[in-house]
């Protein structure tokens, strides 16, 4: 269980990004986050991954408080931030400790598998499309089995039919081991195709403004009248925070 | 075949496409050369002829057989080797203190503030004006050489890796840090690698102010290497050996770049960048 208690996050310039969040997040869950630009998403990310130090409140996986990268957290970042000097299969084992080598190339081989780039071992990340370096990102996020894995914006990048294609595919691997994700988004037909629950957020500072449980079956269908009506609903809550952001 | 036949003819066949992008390469190299020879061969007639006297500025011909005496007699190799070894010897004293120095400075900020001012201010020192400190303190022989010419590497390597370190990605760095590696393994996973491009870059023109430094340090009297021919060239009044010497600086000076170039190359394929051949 990933238990957000209360956290707050003042940067050194003094802006204030976070106040009073609180979040309990059940194992397997699969969370998303929705909200707008700067209302503090990559943030909340940062800090459950141990990248960064909440100022105020606390994080913790099973009762363990998180200051530092935990090996059961992994994150995907909003750009693949592949390493250009590793070849793809390199760069899919970078994180994973394993010391037979055997082993190692062949938990590498699945994971490309997994991901359908078993034919790209070798390339380099620069003779890549951007939906294939974001898969691999994936894999070398999921090779070490994290029992949680942080999404920011990982799709955001793509074009609107690779991101369809990536979201059914992380769907697949999620339904594998069913690790908990949190999956930050700023496409509301994202969150909604993904999530077990929808948080929206509200900027300045960032906070949880509403939140909405998705009791759809999955796969879910994104043209279906209760999907729709999902949608207008987080549309809805979402330009509230918004207008009353113009109005504060 | 037009321009936009070869595009067409590449974007269907890669393999066959690669052939027009070879060759203007290969052409460009004796395009290069067209130039120089062109002036050689204009100066050669001009002095074989006898329209232009070749006392002051001999002739390729004459520079050729001066060149081919030197070699003969075994002089050429000596002097050769003499000022090589200096070089290398103080490029290696150089480009080591300059990595440590542009390391630590890269890495830590607290170094920086405490040592790049006083370095920076040591850079506005021109160098040669060290010398006679230099031969104060080490003597007239080699020590006093190597010390000038390793601080002519130092400097750029430096700041090349400085400012290498300094620039490194923090995304990627981040991700060096979401799996946990340790300071050493992010050092030798994540840094090194991503400054190794600047790194090259930094060595090899730490390694042409070598070669800058070591005509100023065999100025200061030696009895070999090329800056020997060249003082010797100027007071026993061969414009020849003078010549002879710089075409022979050239030719090393290329050399030794190219090597290190070479030498490096297999750990920078990786790079995607403009104007990066092959
Ligand atoms: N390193 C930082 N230093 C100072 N302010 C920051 C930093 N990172 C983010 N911020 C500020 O914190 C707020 C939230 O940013 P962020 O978490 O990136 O938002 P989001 O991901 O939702 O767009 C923004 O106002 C942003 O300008
Ligand atoms: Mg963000």
């Amino acid at each position: 269980m990933l238990q957000v208690s209360a956290i707050g996050k003042v940067y050194q310039n003094g802006t204030q990004a976070l106040e009073d969040v609180t979040l309990t997040i059940d194992d397997g869950e699969i969370l998303g986050i929705v909200g707008g630009s700067g209302c503090g998403k990559s943030t909340l990310l940062r800090l459950l991954s141990g990248l960064d130090h909440a100022t105020t409140g606390a994080v913790s996986v099973d009762g363990v408080t998180i200051t530092e990268p935990h090996p059961y957290i992994g994150l995907v970042f909003q750009e693949p931030r592949l390493l250009p000097w590793l070849s793809i299969s390199d760069n899919v084992g970078f994180g994973l400790i394993e010391p037979d080598t055997v082993l190692k190339k062949r938990r590498i081989g699945e994971a490309l598998e997994k991901v359908g780039l078993s034919r790209y071992g070798t390339s380099s990340p620069k003779e890549l499309s951007g939906g294939q370096t974001q898969r691999v990102a994936l894999a070398r996020a999921l090779i070490t089995r994290p029992r949680v894995l942080l999404l920011d914006e990982p799709f955001s990048a793509l074009d609107a039919f690779t991101r369809v294609e990536l979201q059914d595919h992380l769907l697949d691997l999620w339904n594998e081991t069913r690790p908990t994700l949190v999956l930050v988004t700023h496409d509301i037909e994202e969150a909604l195709f993904l999530a077990d629950r929808v948080v929206v957020m509200r900027q300045h500072p960032g906070r949880i403004a509403e939140t909405f449980e998705i009791n759809l079956p999955r796969r879910r269908d994104r043209t279906s009248p209760e999907f729709e009506t999902m949608k207008r609903e987080i549309l809805r809550s979402l330009n509230t925070t918004l207008t009353l952001h113009k109005i504060a | 075949m037009s321009a936009t036949e070869i595009s067409l003819t590449q974007a269907l066949n890669p393999q066959r496409g690669r052939t027009p992008i070879t060759k203007p390469r290969s052409n460009s190299i004796w395009l290069g050369i067209l130039l120089p020879l062109f002036a050689a061969l204009l100066w050669e007639a001009s002095v074989q002829t006898g329209f232009m006297v070749g006392r002051l500025m001999p002739p390729p011909s004459h520079i050729i057989k001066t060149l081919w005496n030197l070699w003969q007699s075994g002089e050429l190799t000596t002097h050769v080797i003499a000022t090589t070894l200096r070089v290398f010897a103080g490029f290696a004293l150089g480009a080591v203190i300059g990595t440590l120095f542009g390391a630590l400075t890269g890495y830590s900020m607290l170094m920086r503030r405490l040592l790049d001012p006083a370095l920076q201010a040591l850079r506005a020192i021109p160098s040669i004006a060290w010398v006679p400190l230099f031969i104060l303190w080490l003597g007239i022989f080699e020590a006093s050489k190597i010390a000038l010419i390793a601080v002519g590497v130092f400097f750029p390597v430096y700041l090349g890796v400085s400012g290498a370190v300094q620039s490194v990605d923090r995304k990627i760095v981040e991700v060096g840090r979401i799996f946990r590696l340790s300071g050493f393994e992010l050092i030798r996973r994540i840094l090194l690698p991503a400054v190794l491009p600047s790194y090259v870059i930094a060595l090899r023109s730490g390694l042409g102010l070598g070669w800058m430094f070591v005509v100023a340090a065999e100025f200061m009297g030696a009895s070999e290497g090329l800056g020997y021919l060249l003082v010797d060239g100027q007071q026993l009044g061969k414009p020849d050996q003078i010549l002879a010497a710089i075409i022979t600086f050239a030719v090393i000076g290329k050399l030794s770049d190219s090597l290190l170039a070479a030498i490096t190359a297999p750990y920078l394929h990786w790079e995607d960048r403009f104007g990066r051949d092959t």
